[in-house]
């Protein structure tokens, strides 16, 4: 929820409007017949309307330029040239038509001068100010709520002035001024009504669809008798919008300058560009420093968690180094390893080892069905790099081919026998018969891994 | 305003040093982890290696390893060979060598025994030796038609630490 202050500074004071935002509606909390002091215009936008009785308003055509400070420049100098004016401007512009070598623009300008003369706003609080425009453009703010899209003509008089701004929608196409006072004839206000209804409709041209009634004209029956018979459009009073709260009709009049501000479009901001950069930049300080703030938080959260996860980890290579230590120091303290016998037990370790598990008789138990069921001729133990085997050299004559082919059949079962229920491998090196003599001659190799 | 300024550029310097350090110290804990990774892994080699020590200590005690010195250790394969003279023929196949501080040596035995019981006594008298170590590398039984001949392959081992050690 936003604050809001909007200040109409007029030649005798002021009066100024505080409101707070709550999405599209607005709530009006006090209003005031001054201008505030700085302090209560801490921590709100800042609208101001400043009371002129001379607006610059002029139709320019400069050349196609893109560049927005070289395009005020030459309207700056189209100005100056068609009205002769010496004094520095604040000018905004508003884009009327597009043609392939030129371009039109709608220029409104208040004096330097005055913005820098406005004591309401120090140097400080000019860069918080959102909006710095003319009452007679404020007014339009209301002609467009009222009126939306149709072109309005709206009269508004208060106890010094009478003002009168034609505006369709954001588009402010004619605003003039005149001062008042309490006991002025109603007749002269009538002209003056009346006078610019027919400049605006006829010498500009500006076709009218609805004219507003407002401040103290709303309460001069006269004057509305009279534009009945001049207009032809509607005529209407404001009132109260809806998105406007806790402000009766009475007092909408009263305020309708800076409350006109609420709806104003910011285009008609007056300020001078730097200003208005100034006020970008300081926003966007601004927000970067929640943002920036907000990240630090979020990193420094971080940060603090990958700390403490360092140190914990730090901590468990600690306790592990010096574990490690430990362990070190007592394996160095072996009597073995003080001495420098490792290698030599080693390697004795080795040879024990070698001489046990490599000793080819140890395949004995194993083959012992062979060796019962074969005479052989010779019996070779061996030992390999990881292996032993025994090498049968087998040379028998038998009596018959049958008994022959018993014999070979009954020493195959046999090896089979041992590759299934000892795990050893077994290889038939040679083998040959001579079936005339019934004589077998085999070389048999059976093999163990260690 | 200065003061928003000065916390502007206070809050993106602090910003800016927080992710510096974040990242520093994500880089840190990376390391770390992989000096701990190396650590853990010393420390298995070195649990291993305490293991084989163990392992090497109950074998020095079982077999009550001798330490012996290079010319002992010569004299126990010389004295080795000697007694297995009493028992066989003895053929140098290879005379005895050094290598990587162990002295080597390779003979053949030959014998023909008279029965079974001889054949096992004479196989007794040669195993079980650790000083020297005697490795049976080649048993080869042989009938012929009168007699049964044997013939042994033997590498023997015998390793020495050097003098002063």
């Amino acid at each position: 929820m936003g604050g809001i202050v909007s200040v109409e500074i007029t030649e005798g004071g002021g009066r100024s409007v505080f409101l707070k935002k709550a999405g599209r509606v607005f709530i009006l909390e006090k209003a005031l017949d001054e201008i505030p002091d700085k302090d209560q215009l801490k921590g709100r936008d800042i609208l101001v309307s400043y009371h002129l009785q001379d607006l610059l308003m002029e139709r320019v055509e400069v050349p196609p330029v893109k560049d927005p400070e070289t395009l005020e420049v030459l309207i700056k100098k189209r100005i100056s040239e068609a009205l002769g004016l010496s004094e520095d401007y604040l000018l905004i512009y508003r884009l009327l038509e597009t043609h392939r070598d030129r371009r039109a623009y709608r220029v409104f300008g208040i004096p330097r001068s005055t913005y820098e003369s406005t004591d309401l706003i120090d140097e400080r609080t000019r860069l918080r100010v959102e909006l710095f425009t003319p009452s007679l453009i404020s007014l339009a703010g209301v002609s467009k709520i009222v009126g939306g899209d149709l072109t309005v003509f709206h009269v508004y008089m208060d106890g010094s002035r009478l003002i009168m701004t034609v505006s369709r929608g954001d588009e402010v196409l004619y605003a003039r001024s005149v001062p008042v006072g309490v006991g002025d004839a109603e007749s002269l206000l009538i002209e003056h009504v009346s006078m610019t209804y027919i400049f605006v409709a006829q010498r500009q041209n500006i076709p009218v669809d609805l004219v507003l009634v407002s401040g103290l004209t709303k309460d001069k029956d006269s004057v509305l008798e009279n534009l009945l018979g001049t207009v032809q459009a509607g005529i209407a009073t404001p009132v109260v919008p809806a998105n406007l709260r806790n402000v009766t009709n009475d007092r909408f009049h009263d305020l309708l300058i800076p409350l006109g501000n609420l709806f104003l479009s910011r285009e008609y901001d007056f300020s001078p560009r730097e200003v208005r950069e100034k006020r970008w930049f300081f926003k966007v300080v601004t927000r970067s420093l929640y943002l920036i703030y907000s990240l630090l938080i979020l990193l420094s959260v971080l940060l603090g968690v990958r700390v403490y996860e360092f140190l914990r980890d730090l901590r468990d290579y600690e306790n592990q180094r010096d574990l490690l230590v430990t362990r070190a120091k007592a394996f160095r303290a072996e009597k073995i390893i003080r001495e420098g016998r490792l290698d030599y037990y080693r390697t004795y370790a080795d040879l024990i080892y070698r001489s046990r598990s490599l000793n080819p008789l140890n395949i004995l138990k194993d083959v012992g069905p062979l060796l019962s069921n074969i005479k052989a001729r010779s019996y070779t133990f061996v030992s390999g790099k990881d292996s032993i085997a025994l090498v049968l050299e087998v040379d028998r004559t038998f009596g018959s081919l049958a008994d022959l082919t018993m014999f070979r059949e009954k020493v195959l079962k046999t090896l089979d026998s041992l590759k299934r229920t000892r795990g050893l491998t077994y290889r038939i090196d040679q083998e040959t018969k001579d079936l005339e003599r019934n004589r077998i001659r085999m070389v048999i190799r059976v093999e163990r891994k260690v | 305003m200065r003061l928003r300024y000065g916390l502007y550029l206070l809050g993106l310097f602090m910003t800016f040093l927080a992710l510096f350090e974040f990242i520093r110290f994500g880089d840190l804990r990376e390391d770390l982890s992989r000096r701990s990774s190396d650590l853990i892994r010393l420390r298995g080699d070195i649990l291993r290696k305490a293991e084989d020590l163990d392992r090497l200590k109950e074998l020095v005690r079982k077999y009550e390893v001798p330490v012996l010195e290079r010319e002992k250790a010569l004299e126990a394969v010389i004295s080795e060979v000697e007694r297995l003279k009493k028992f066989f023929n003895v053929t140098v196949r290879r005379d005895v060598v050094v290598e990587n501080n162990v002295w080597r040596m390779d003979v053949d035995l030959s014998f023909v025994p008279k029965d079974r019981s001889d054949l096992v006594s004479k196989m007794k008298a040669i195993g079980g030796s650790i000083s020297p170590v005697v490795h049976v590398s080649r048993v080869e039984i042989r009938q012929r038609a009168d007699r049964t001949e044997v013939k042994i392959s033997l590498r023997i081992y015998q390793p020495f630490v050097e003098a002063g050690r």
